[in-house]
């Protein structure tokens, strides 16, 4: 028997304001046991799906399958049970840690002797073992962070949803947090969602990664998101990146701007001399990976691109890691996210 | 005369506490259902019952008074001048200090708390019990408010209950009567040892939240 997806979800619509629409969904679908990423920058609406995924909030539109059953609005509360939230900014209740991590089993009405045992061990999950005692007063942005990822662990969740667990942290804590993530989906084998706008960091940790913009699900799995100043009326279509590289568009869109270039679309050639420069890049292969039936390639230069390519024209090319190439981004091709019109 | 102290200080705590704890089962409530709820016209309910608070005492003792006389609608109860008249009499003076306490109380608390014990599993009502736990310092301050409004109150008391020696007494009233009979020193004396005991009853409280908090 095939097993059924962790969420199905369909034609969802968050409406708030009676007609501001922040999530549109036109389809999702998320397997289980799986570690994934949901990409997109502030506004995006990753915390609005997160919490439609955590059933905090129902969707104005649009249906829910939940481990392929159809999610129905008296449901939410049964199967918030299934699934916890930690908030990138997480609250603990007053008091110490151990009862913060036994809330929930409290709330599930877990009896009391079976407590210490489930806290510790929750608690040695994310190396704080002996800090039961300990007043929620005292302790660390980190050692916080930690308690409510041992509080959402402690009642063997089936989904834990992490809301942008490394936002506004350090460079020593977001190591520590991601390291955390990794092997506590090795070490539970949970179905684990967190929410990040950090691209790389997606890609460093799962590979199954869901793009948002403007509250829509960008359709490539594989792309290039990039920002920028779009020009004046009197060079439409050109977007000037912060790294001093401009690159021409086919959608007349001025101020600040959002947009994504699939992999796919990303031409690969060996190194050209040219004329004419626009919207081609000189870049260097730095990494090659086969995913299914292409292979993924990490182009550095002015600006880092992600293409794709079938092995045989890579081969038909003579492209290898290290070699020198330029890559063409077909105006076309590139996808305005976010822009004033 | 030290036996009489003892039986009008008795009253006095009797009278209040009671007062004090029909209150809060009303108050508390309301305060929080106020404060997590939205609905048209709920700033000019919070001000209403804000200006309530500065109700003096001497017009819900008449108010009580007109509604517990013979004549009145509550007159059949025959309850003027009886301890419960007075009991009524302070449960309405409580009632807004106690509710405007907790409706700020419950307010302040992190909106993150709901959410945060929904997603670990709370129903609706353990949630909100959270919601009232977090905030329950304030709660507390409201209820302690509250008795020291009604402890400190003459007006009402001496309206409704009539000052009766030894049945409706309280501390306030007796320090009104022994005052108007020129007994300053003996007034002071009662007025001392009511603050003695809404000090007590502080410390006691005091002592409860320290250890909870």
């Amino acid at each position: 028997m095939s097993e059924q997806p962790l969420y199905q979800l369909d034609q969802i619509k968050r409406i708030i304001n009676k007609d501001k629409i922040i999530l549109d969904i036109d389809s999702l679908c998320l397997p289980q046991g799986e570690l994934t990423a949901i990409v997109g920058p502030n506004g995006a609406g990753k915390s609005t799906l997160l919490n439609i995924l955590a059933f905090l909030e129902k969707p104005d539109q649009g249906s829910i399958h939940y481990q392929g059953r159809p999610v129905r609005p008296k449901d939410f509360f049964s199967l918030r049970r299934q699934v916890t939230m930690v908030d990138q900014a997480p609250l603990l209740f007053r008091g110490s840690v151990f009862e913060n991590v036994a809330y929930g089993l409290r709330v599930r009405g877990v009896p009391r002797q079976e407590w210490p045992s489930r806290v510790g061990k929750a608690l040695s999950l994310v190396d704080l073992s002996g800090f039961e005692d300990r007043s929620v007063k005292g302790l660390s942005g980190g050692e916080t962070q930690r308690v409510a990822i041992a509080r959402a662990l402690v009642f063997f969740p089936q989904v834990v949803l992490l809301d942008e667990p490394t936002a506004g942290v350090d460079v020593a804590r977001m190591d520590m947090v991601e390291s955390l993530v990794k092997e506590l989906y090795i070490a539970t084998g949970v179905s684990i969602l967190f929410s990040t706008h950090n691209l790389a960091q997606a890609y460093r940790l799962t590979d199954r990664v869901i793009h948002l913009a403007g509250g829509k699900r960008v359709p490539s799995s594989t792309e290039n998101l990039f920002s920028g100043q779009a020009g004046k009326e009197s060079d439409a279509g050109l977007v000037h990146l912060k790294c001093g590289t401009t690159i021409r568009t086919s959608s007349a869109r001025t101020g600040l701007v959002r947009f994504s270039i699939p992999a796919a679309a990303v031409e690969v050639e060996p190194f050209l001399t040219l004329e004419d420069h626009t919207n081609h890049f000189d870049s260097i292969i730095t990494r090659m990976e086969l995913r299914g039936t292409k292979v993924r390639l990490l182009l550095k230069g002015r600006i880092n691109l992600r293409a794709e390519m079938p092995p045989e024209d890579l081969q038909r090319k003579g492209l290898m890691l290290g070699s020198r190439v330029t890559a063409f981004v077909p105006p076309e091709a590139i996808h305005l996210l976010q822009g004033e019109p | 005369m030290s036996l009489e102290v003892f039986n009008i200080m008795g009253i006095s705590l009797r009278v209040s506490l009671c007062a004090t704890a029909l209150a809060t089962l009303v108050s508390v409530p309301s305060g929080f259902i106020l404060a997590v709820s939205s609905f048209r016209g709920k700033r000019a309910l919070v001000t209403t019952i804000n200006t309530l608070m500065a109700l003096p005492t001497v017009v819900v003792g008449l108010l009580v008074y007109i509604l517990l006389s013979r004549s009145g609608p509550l007159g059949s109860f025959g309850i003027l001048y009886t301890p419960t008249a007075i009991i009524v009499g302070q449960f309405i003076l409580a009632l807004p200090i106690i509710t405007a306490i907790t409706y700020a109380a419950v307010s302040s608390v992190d909106e993150r708390v709901r959410k945060t014990a929904e997603s670990l599993g709370a129903s609706p009502f353990q949630a909100s019990w959270m919601v009232l736990k977090e905030g329950r310092v304030g709660i507390i301050a409201a209820i302690i408010a509250g008795f020291g409004r009604v402890i400190a109150e003459v007006g009402s008391a001496i309206m409704v209950g009539g000052n009766i020696r030894g049945y409706t007494r309280t501390m306030t009233t007796a320090i009104t009567l022994e005052t108007s009979k020129g007994n300053f020193y003996l007034g002071l004396t009662l007025g001392v040892i009511l603050l003695v005991a809404a000090l007590s009853i502080n410390m006691i409280v005091a002592h409860f939240l320290g250890r909870k908090t």
